[in-house]
């Protein structure tokens, strides 16, 4: 009998694999101004009487109770559940939910947070890469000033340490970024992982090979990359990513241990990100964004407290606690194994994922716990981030010949 | 102390019960119903041939607490098939970013033979992928002794369907007559889920050591594959 039964389920379980229809990633094909968030609480795993021992995604007795919920919510206002994504970090499960035109988000979004059932409900809001001017030639000017990268490696290349390059895809395959990458997820919505140009930039920034007689040295040459594409390459324009491809992107983050997140990108303010982006601070990961000269205080994320805010160019206008950091003319890896020189703040934040990459190797070694190291970084008059001392300060020794930096002063953001 | 909770156990679970599933919008009840084809309870079989069938629903209330229920067909001696109904309540409040610390009631009743009748208490650290646990039990089964049982579990997802998970769990006598037995008895369950929408496919390794205190008569295979469907609703 119980082995007429086993060999039932096995039966089933098979045949259910095979019917299973090809899930939708995260409903990118619609228009994201046409969808919500709607974002319901995810209980703790406790104990349960089944002794069923998972908790978010494997979790289906509590998966179907909200569901429901979620279900009877997209009934009562007319709209279309489309997907579900379990946040276990942030302790939310989160639904997204397509809007039948030609009503409009903002009027969807007021009436839903009306249910005392949502947690929240809110836009899906589109965030973008931070490339700096569209000039065609703009890449071409004059490269910035060098960090003394051979004199950092001397001290430190990262080794081991999990940086998080949240952003369109990164060619897996670059000859300069080869075996860099210890982790790849596609979550921008496409079935397909594709490496594009401003994600494999930013990780060569980050990370690319050193001594390989090819390209360029990235920051922490030793560092290790999770390659996790939330963007999609917009053709003329940078790339384009979603509330929820980006909050993807940080759970996974967070999940897969990275110790630095890189968000070389902007929007406008979002609950669901800035939570995520907290519970990421709050377990010790340190958080760098790209800054956005035409946004207040640098936009967001890069204006939340606690988080690395970097800019390219530093300007008297620079709101105090944002940093500089080389990010025009900068060498760097682009897909279809190319190099070339970009600028922007993206690869300014990237700079300085890799120096905090440095620094946490010098600070308590990789895959241990690391404390936060913005308010370690040593920054100039002018706003740029001294490598040089930064490094020393994290090690306690000297580095790069200990030269003189004047009017030195730690970042520190919250 | 011991008798009395014993004796109020069920009240106590049952008060709990109503004190965590008091109604609010913002809670979430789910239900389900499983089959497993072999009940195995800390490594021993508490049925007899034939598949177990089960159906429980959970309560969770927005402050973190926790209640529910559930009803399994048992036979913990041949032919005396029971119905154990148990219920349970507790609590979880973060302990840091990433641990909670959790701790609750079961009370376990038995139709037919209420001489069965148990209460647990228990006391647990949580992550996002293991837990481990501490239950007190002062009057096992009502065998008249009292026991600590101690587990671990943990479990992996490999994607967002498909897990691996384990179970390590070891049960010690603390007072009361073993009758011969020895002490302490140690259980693990190695298994892998499979999740789809509201369907849950289990196939696990159930072992158990010999002694330690028996809730049934078994004697039957220390060791067993137990593969189980369950759905949620």
């Amino acid at each position: 009998m119980k082995a007429l039964l086993l060999t039932l389920l096995l039966g089933l379980a098979t045949a259910i694999g095979a019917a299973e229809p090809a899930r939708e990633t995260t409903g990118a094909r619609a228009d994201p101004q046409q969808q919500v968030l709607v974002l319901l609480r995810l209980p703790a795993a406790h104990f349960r009487a089944d002794g069923n021992y998972a908790s978010g995604y494997a979790d289906a007795s509590g998966r179907a109770a909200r569901r429901r919920v979620a279900e009877a919510l997209a009934r009562a206002h007319g709209l279309v559940l489309a997907t579900a994504w379990p946040m276990p970090v942030v302790g939310l499960d989160c639904y997204v939910m397509e809007i039948p035109a030609p009503r409009r988000a903002e009027e969807v979004v007021s009436q839903l947070n009306q249910e005392p059932q949502v947690e929240w409900a809110q836009a899906m809001n589109q965030f973008s890469t931070l490339a700096g001017h569209d000039d065609p030639l703009y890449a071409m000017q004059p490269a910035a000033a060098s960090w003394h990268l051979a004199d950092l490696h001397a001290a430190a290349t990262g080794r081991g340490v999990r940086v998080a390059v949240i952003d369109s895809g990164v060619q897996l395959d670059h000859p300069d970024l080869a075996e860099q990458v210890d982790t790849s997820l596609n979550l921008a919505g496409d079935r397909t992982y594709l490496g594009e140009d401003h994600g494999t930039a930013v990780a060569g920034i980050v990370a690319a090979r050193a001594d390989n007689k090819l390209g360029i040295a990235g920051v922490a040459p030793r560092a290790r990359v999770l390659a996790l594409r939330a963007c999609r390459q917009q053709p003329g324009a940078g790339a384009s990513c979603t509330t929820l491809a980006l909050a993807l992107g940080l759970s996974a983050a967070i999940e897969k241990g990275a110790q630095v997140i890189n968000l070389s990108l902007g929007g406008p303010q979002d609950r669901l990100i800035a939570r995520l982006v907290d519970a990421a601070l709050a377990r010790r990961i340190a958080v760098v964004a790209a800054v956005d000269r035409a946004a207040d205080q640098g936009g967001f994320p890069a204006g939340m407290a606690g988080v690395v805010a970097v800019v390219d160019e530093p300007s008297p206008a620079t709101p105090a606690g944002i940093l500089a950091a080389p990010g025009r003319d900068v060498p760097t890896t682009l897909s279809g194994s190319r190099w070339a020189t970009v600028s922007g703040a993206s690869y300014a934040a990237a700079h300085v994922s890799g120096l905090l990459a440095l620094m946490i190797e010098l600070q308590q070694g990789p895959g241990r716990s690391t404390r936060l190291a913005t308010a370690d970084l040593v920054v100039q008059a002018d706003r740029r981030v001294d490598a040089c001392a930064s490094l020393g300060r994290a090690g306690g020794r000297c580095v790069c010949a200990c030269g003189e930096t004047p009017a030195m002063e730690s970042v520190a953001r919250h | 102390m011991r008798r009395g909770l014993l004796r109020h156990g069920r009240q106590l679970t049952f008060a709990a019960l109503c004190l965590v599933t008091s109604l609010s919008a913002r809670a979430q009840l789910g239900a389900t119903l499983a089959v497993e084809s072999d009940y195995r309870f800390r490594g021993v079989s508490l049925d007899g041939p034939g598949p177990s069938l089960r159906a429980s629903f959970n309560y969770d209330a927005p402050n973190g607490c926790y209640g529910g229920a559930s009803a399994t067909r048992v036979e913990p001696e041949h032919g005396d098939r029971y119905a154990q109904v148990l219920g349970y309540a507790g609590c979880t409040t973060p302990l840091d970013v990433d641990r909670l610390v959790e701790a609750g009631a079961t009370y376990s009743h038995f139709s037919g033979d209420s001489s069965y009748d148990f209460a647990e208490l228990y006391v647990g650290l949580l992550a996002g992928r293991w837990g481990a646990r501490l239950h007190f039990a002062p009057d096992y089964f009502g065998r008249k002794v009292s026991t600590l049982y101690a587990e671990f579990d943990a479990h992996t997802v490999l994607d967002e369907n498909f897990r691996l998970f384990g179970h390590l769990g070891v049960i010690t006598r603390i007072s009361g007559s073993g009758n011969g037995e020895s002490r302490t008895r140690g259980d693990l369950r190695v298994g892998a889920g499979w999740v789809w929408r509201s369907l849950d496919l289990q196939l696990s390794w159930v072992g158990a050591t010999e002694g330690g205190p028996y809730p049934a008569v078994y004697g039957g295979r220390r060791s067993t594959f137990v593969a189980g469907a369950s759905y949620s609703f």
